[in-house]
């Protein structure tokens, strides 16, 4: 586990961490384990890949999952399955209710930082335009709680789309195959 | 002699209301719906300012701005980035780079915009 984030970057930023798309997982992985060795509370929106699977590589890896509450958008929700540290979203489409979700979340809940697991899935679902608009809105809501953000996107996402959102950022960063940015 | 302003907004009731407001104050008014309508318009009409929305379909504020930047015959255009949106660090700093000359955060005042217009135009 080797991400690290440089310290120069602030306690409240919102970085936006481009990873390989062929290293997704372990990177993702890597920032989570990050965040959880340095804060309390994390709020993990998840929108790679279903949680029991997500949850299985934290624990394989020794990453603190109970510091973790999940907003998941990609795992069906089942009542027999549920998870109380995780709040179910629709579908990585259902921008209004993500959005809810996570003011709610924000509110509600102390965090000392959030990942965003990935902005490049929801390209995959919405328009360009409206994900511009979607992000504009999401980093204010995290700018407004003044918690450290990770955004992580994959190296193969829209650089026109990513030009425009990194405007809304503090700091980009590329994280490396290897090791840390 | 008489200024004047173009507005490129793709909201049409903002383009209205704008012309309306800045016509009443004796400026020439010029209007785009987009980036590449004013880019077009640009190259043969002479404007004193420039009023862009930052987001828009095709080309956002940002786009348009680095166009005109990029432009001889433009680059000197004084600009107003009128928009909704917060902008972190990366993008207070490209804006800085693109040399915008004022902000006016969505919904405006009249009185403010204005006041701010003929300090840029005197």
């Amino acid at each position: 586990m080797t991400f690290a984030l440089n310290s120069e970057i602030g306690k409240k930023d919102i970085v936006i961490a481009i990873i390989p798309s062929a290293n997704h997982k372990r990177k993702a992985l890597e920032i989570a384990k990050y965040l959880s060795q340095r804060f309390k509370r994390i709020c993990y929106v998840n929108l790679t890949q279903p949680l029991p699977s997500l949850l299985g590589e934290m624990e394989k890896n020794n990453v603190a999952c109970a510091k973790f509450l999940f907003v998941d958008a990609i795992t069906k929700k089942n009542p027999k399955k549920n998870q109380s540290n995780c709040i179910y979203v629709n579908s990585p489409k259902a921008l209004t209710d993500l959005s809810i979700t996570i003011s709610k979340s924000l509110e509600t809940k102390a965090f000392n930082a959030v990942l965003f697991d990935s902005f490049s899935t929801l390209l995959v679902y919405n328009s360009p335009q409206t994900v511009i608009r979607f992000a504009h809105d999401l980093f204010g809501k995290f700018r407004a709680a003044g918690i450290l953000t990770i955004i992580t996107a994959d190296e193969g996402t829209d650089k026109s789309v990513l030009g425009d959102v990194s405007m809304f950022a503090d700091v980009t960063i590329r994280v490396k195959k290897g090791g840390s940015p | 002699m008489t200024k004047t302003i173009l507005i490129v907004d793709d909201e049409t009731d903002i383009r209205l209301a704008l012309g309306i407001l800045l016509k009443k104050e004796g400026y020439a008014v010029l209007a785009a719906p987009g980036g590449k309508a004013a880019l077009n318009l640009l190259q043969k009409k002479a404007v004193d300012l420039i009023i862009i929305d930052f987001f828009m379909p095709g080309m956002n504020g940002s786009q348009v701005l680095t166009e005109i930047r990029n432009n001889k015959k433009l680059k000197a255009t004084k600009v107003i980035l009128l928009t909704v949106a917060t902008f972190g660090k990366q993008g207070e700093k490209k804006l800085k780079d693109l040399k915008v000359t004022a902000y006016i955060q969505k919904p405006f005042d009249n009185k403010a915009l204005l006041a701010k217009i003929k300090k840029l135009l005197t």
